[in-house]
């Protein structure tokens, strides 16, 4: 598995588009998430893809994206900020270099290269991509992770190691059970 | 970090020491989780439930997850994933690994107990109680609905 990561705007706007289009072919078409799209396209993009956005994205040898993982500040507007604050259990959405964001996490491989089952989290290479993730992260100052998940989420992270915990009750959104999550990033992660 | 923001104000009416801090996790101690009571939230099937595969045969397993609150604020979160078990004669319910949770137990001087020593005291919290029936009768009502 490869990865690369940074900011948008260290990438090609064509690159960008791939992951976009990654990410209709899990979220939209896989999984049945209803958000907006734009479909003539076929890109999965929202108000949160921005310059200073943070993309994680694997790939195989032949340099089709088989995982992803985006990244934002707590510093500037996130989803679990904007959409889900409900999702804390009555504390404000936390705003600090130190607590980043990560959603939009996917690791399917469409090309039968490993392991595909029904989820959003059912390759080989899930695990390494959040460690990937994780470091990303951390290099960039983080020191913890939230993030808004489908409940399921929590079985991966408990395989990878991280230390984790809820940060509310999961409530059902669009008929997903979906919570918000801490991950602790040790010392020894970027 | 434990940087507690709370007790709420009607958690400290009630003199109840829960308190939600900003590391997300709902600080109390063992007694005053004890004393409280815990609601069924949701509960499903695994849609990635995988069967045991043995040398020449797939043994299906029917498991799923629940959720059940404390109710708040702050809220107490709890979560386990549970497969149906039929090896004693009748089928029931019994917890796979440990709850998923927000809670971190403390002592009487309110030093955390630790994320490991409060996940197995959750865990014997759970199978000291009666969640089974609610369960199987979610489960029942959410496919029979399904199905209608």
């Amino acid at each position: 598995m490869n990865v690369l990561s940074g900011p948008s705007s260290a990438f090609p706007d064509h690159f960008i588009q791939q992951v976009a289009n990654y990410r209709h072919r899990v979220f939209i078409e896989l999984l049945g998430w209803q958000m907006p799209t734009r479909e003539a396209l076929d890109l999965e993009l929202d108000q949160f893809d921005r310059d200073d956005t943070v993309y994680v994205v694997a790939h195989d040898a032949q340099r089709r994206i088989n995982g992803c993982a985006r990244l934002l500040p707590t510093t500037r507007p996130y989803l679990l900020g904007e959409v889900f604050p409900q999702l804390l259990n009555g504390l404000p959405p936390p705003c600090t270099p130190e607590v980043w964001e990560l959603s939009r996490f996917a690791a399917v491989d469409f090309n039968g290269q490993s392991a595909v089952g029904r989820g959003q989290f059912s390759s080989d290479i899930t695990l390494a991509l959040l460690h990937e993730a994780v470091a990303c992260a951390a290099s960039y100052g983080a020191k913890r992770l939230i993030t808004v998940s489908p409940v399921g989420v929590e079985r991966l992270l408990r395989k990878t190691g991280l230390r984790s915990h809820r940060a509310g009750p999961p409530m059902v959104i669009d008929g997903h059970p979906l919570f918000a999550c801490w991950i602790e990033i040790e010392p020894g992660e970027a | 970090m434990k940087q507690p923001v709370l007790p709420t104000a009607a958690a400290a009416r009630a003199g109840l020491p829960i308190a939600l801090c900003s590391d997300g996790y709902v600080r109390l101690r063992l007694p005053t989780l004890l004393a409280l009571p815990l609601a069924h939230l949701l509960s499903d099937l695994d849609d990635t439930a995988e069967g045991v595969r043995g040398e020449a045969a797939v043994h299906s397993a029917i498991g799923g997850y629940t959720e059940w609150i404390g109710a708040g604020p702050p809220a107490i979160t709890l979560g386990w994933d549970w497969r149906l078990d039929g090896r004693e004669g009748q089928p029931c319910c019994v917890r796979t690994g440990p709850p998923r949770s927000n809670v971190m137990l403390c002592d009487r001087h309110g030093a955390d107990l630790g994320a490991g020593l409060t996940e197995r005291l959750l865990a014997a919290l759970v199978d000291v109680r009666p969640w089974q029936d609610t369960v199987t009768a979610a489960i029942a009502a959410r496919y029979a609905t399904r199905g209608a």
